[in-house]
């Protein structure tokens, strides 16, 4: 009897014993298998469709699947990737980017009043930093934050110096927006995206800065955008877009002169044409309205050139270019024309400096060969602007030609090589001259000088 | 005498309390609707003392009281996500799973509707609105109503998972609190078609769809032929113990697999 009863014990201890090897040898080809299959455990995240299988198959139990899963998944939540989660269920991914860039900058002016000093030379060392976050939602929203240094509209550089302090090296929000995207809308219309919010700017402009728009310039407003591709032959894409964004933002309440001031938007319509008959070649041509609503009674918040700027102002551009490939890299030959449709009656606004013509346009011309975008790549360019004093608005224009001023004109030139796919060098050159040197000196944001040097030598990377 | 009475009357009231224990269990409709409720009946006919305080407002909330501690157990017709996983864990809280059953969510429709069975792609693009019209499917012409779970439900994110390729519901579909309503719905509407536990399909005026041949039963449960079919959990913090692990022993158990079968369900083995 106490035989039997040890013989029975014994049994028990080694069926505890095998149930209990059994188990490891289960759980360790689990996690073994989940190790060579995916490459990596915490890439697989809980090994779902790997213990799928194995439960499936008998290899494990549901339960045991469960448990394995569970501890994949506690292992994954404690390393810093695991560690991140979102405020809203609603993210579905999310891409976290940025860019820095170091510059060095010479600048020589003219000043075309003799009673100034006649040069002046500025040498300056400077930095800017944007990083922001796309999100993208469920169901055709997505939204965008970034942060970038300067307050300036026209630039997001700021100096070095300061013994190192911080004064100026804040940084600011350059974007915030949300957009709804989606395509074949209604049944016609190919690709929709509606835009609310501080955003980059939607409309094709070529030339080195965006010439007729900066683009360290956001318009904080709405746009829309509606394309086609293949319209009536392959190769042939057309676009639509729109843009309503606020210029000025007064205080409503309050009378200014004996009226209501009202605040201050902007508008803008292009409608752009590309037609590519083969793969990279092609033209483009997207003709662009862009109209100011400007209360000249209210007390503006902008800068003093807004004003003398905006007041009055209808602008049509008609940027185009034609691109192709020549010798393996992209060529791509560009210009925009454009004319102040109530430049006449800016200029008679000017007392002081009324012309006999209203001088309302301006033009650009260039060649861009190569695309410095890969490492071992660069890309040159050679550029021609003409900017009539009364043409355009320097809330707009690239700042970095004689200070974003009309009556200039001269060459733009740029080269650029990537070390890397992602840290690049560049050089830019601008000399603006005066168109009529006999135009008297302008009011207060007008061209002061005769002509102007910009020497930009830039090492940026991104992330 | 007197006194020796009170004292041994104190003493009584004071072991009484103490032997009395409450259950809080939060989460899973699917669960806690019918299944959880009949077992706590049964359990508590066999431990007296023993209180429940159940609430079935969604796998997420149950997921979320094991997080908070408001909880004693977690009932989920789903897995706890990661992100969950690692929120408990900031807080000290281990995620631990146990299998109580097994269910494969039906398709139902209107006992009206002309179809006699759907494939499994046909169900993802109704569901996600791709498609919208009955004819699209082979079914007598009529704009689809779909009906499915809301966002807290664990059924919505299951059935997501394993119907719709993750893919996002149709913007038209009609969020329904629980399996009744969405069976009660579908029952009123021609047009209509959702999804429901096993437990659910008998609700009248609907019919069960087979899916690409396949209905909804114990045995293809068991035998994992039932494209739909997902395990239910009880969530704790850390392994069951105490009256928390009798209970769920007695749901593993032959007495509690008996309730599981009888509600619908399928028992976990």
């Amino acid at each position: 009897m106490m035989v039997g009863i040890l013989q029975d014990d014994e049994e028990q201890t080694n069926s505890l014993r095998r149930n209990k090897m059994n188990k490891m040898m289960k759980w360790s080809l689990a996690v073994a298998c989940a190790v060579i299959s995916t490459g990596s455990v915490m890439a697989q995240g809980d090994g779902g469709p790997l213990i799928d299988a194995l439960v499936k198959k008998g290899v494990l139990s549901s339960q045991e699947g469960e448990e394995i899963r569970a501890d994949m998944t506690a292992d994954l939540a404690a390393t810093p990737g695991g560690m991140i989660t979102w405020g809203s269920s609603a993210v579905r991914g999310v891409r976290i980017y940025g860019d820095a860039r170091f510059r060095y900058e010479y600048n020589s002016t003219r000043s075309q009043n003799t009673a100034q000093p006649n040069e002046a030379e500025d040498h300056r060392y400077r930095y800017r930093l944007r990083v922001g976050a796309d999100y993208i939602f469920a169901q055709n929203w997505s939204a965008g934050i970034r942060a970038e240094t300067q307050a300036d509209s026209t630039s997001t550089n700021t100096n070095l110096g300061g013994f190192g302090d911080k004064t100026g090296d804040e940084l600011r929000i350059g974007l915030v927006y949300l957009t709804y995207a989606n395509t074949d809308v209604l049944g016609f219309i190919d690709n929709l995206k509606f835009t609310a919010g501080k955003q980059v700017q939607p409309f094709y402009v070529n030339g080195v800065n965006g010439f007729v728009w900066d683009t360290d310039m956001n318009p904080e407003g709405f746009s829309q955008d509606l394309s086609w591709k293949n319209v009536a032959t392959d190769g042939l894409s057309v676009s639509l877009r729109g843009l309503q964004f606020v210029t000025s933002n007064v205080n409503n309440a309050t009378p200014v002169g004996g009226k209501d001031p009202a605040d201050a938007w902007g508008f803008g319509a292009q409608t752009e044409v590309d037609y590519q008959w083969a793969s990279k070649t092609g033209f483009k041509i997207a003709p662009l309205f862009l109209g100011f609503q400007n209360d000249d009674a209210g007390a503006q918040d902008g800068p003093g050139a807004l004003r003398q700027d905006l007041t009055d102002s209808y602008f049509f551009l008609l940027p185009a270019e034609v691109y192709f490939n020549a010798f393996g890299r992209p060529l791509k030959i560009y210009g925009t024309y454009g004319i102040n449709l109530a430049g006449e009656d800016r200029n008679n606004l000017q007392a002081a400096e009324r012309t006999s013509t209203a001088k309302d346009q301006l033009f650009n011309a260039g060649v861009t060969y190569g695309s410095a975008r890969n490492k071992g790549t660069w890309d040159v360019t050679a550029e021609y602007r003409f900017v009539e004093s009364n043409s355009y608005t320097r809330n707009l224009q690239d700042s970095d030609f004689n200070g974003g001023r009309g009556n200039a004109h001269g060459p733009v030139a740029s080269f650029g090589y990537a070390f890397t796919d992602n840290i690049q060098a560049r050089a830019t050159y601008f000399h603006a001259m005066n168109i009529d040197k006999t135009q008297a000196v302008l009011p207060a944001g007008g061209n002061v000088t005769s002509s102007a040097d910009v020497l930009q030598i830039d090492l940026s990377w991104r992330f | 005498m007197k006194k020796t009475i009170l004292c041994l009357f104190a003493v009584a009231l004071t072991l009484g309390s103490a032997q009395a224990e409450k259950l809080v269990i939060k989460g899973s409709d699917t669960l806690g609707a019918k299944m959880v409720p009949q077992l706590a009946e049964a359990f508590k006919a066999k431990n007296p003392g023993t209180t429940f305080e159940i609430a079935a407002e969604g796998s997420t909330t149950g997921i979320a009281a094991i997080t908070d501690g408001t909880a004693d157990i977690g009932m989920s017709s789903r897995r706890a996500r990661g992100s969950e996983v690692a929120i408990a864990a900031t807080k000290g809280v281990k995620m631990v799973p146990t299998i109580v059953s097994f269910d494969g969510m039906g398709i139902i429709v209107n006992t009206g509707n002309s179809l006699t069975g759907i494939s499994k792609a046909d169900v993802n693009k109704i569901f996600t609105g791709d498609v919208t019209d009955w004819s699209q499917v082979g079914g007598k012409p009529g704009k689809i109503s779909v009906y499915t779970r809301n966002t807290a439900s664990g059924t919505y994110q299951d059935f997501k998972d394993l119907a719709m390729n993750k893919r996002d519901y149709a913007k038209a579909a009609q969020k329904m609190a629980g399996n009744e309503q969405i069976a009660a719905e579908v029952g009123k509407n021609p047009n209509g078609i959702g999804y429901v536990g096993m437990a659910y399909l008998k609700a009248p005026g609907i019919k069960t769809l087979p899916v690409d041949g396949s209905l909804p039963t114990k045995a293809s449960v068991q035998a994992k032929k039932y494209p739909y079919a997902r395990p239910n959990f009880f969530y704790t913090n850390g392994a069951p113990t105490g009256k928390t692990k009798e209970f769920i022993d007695f749901l593993l158990g032959p007495s509690g697999h008996i309730i599981v079968d009888q509600v619908g369900f399928v028992p976990a083995k």
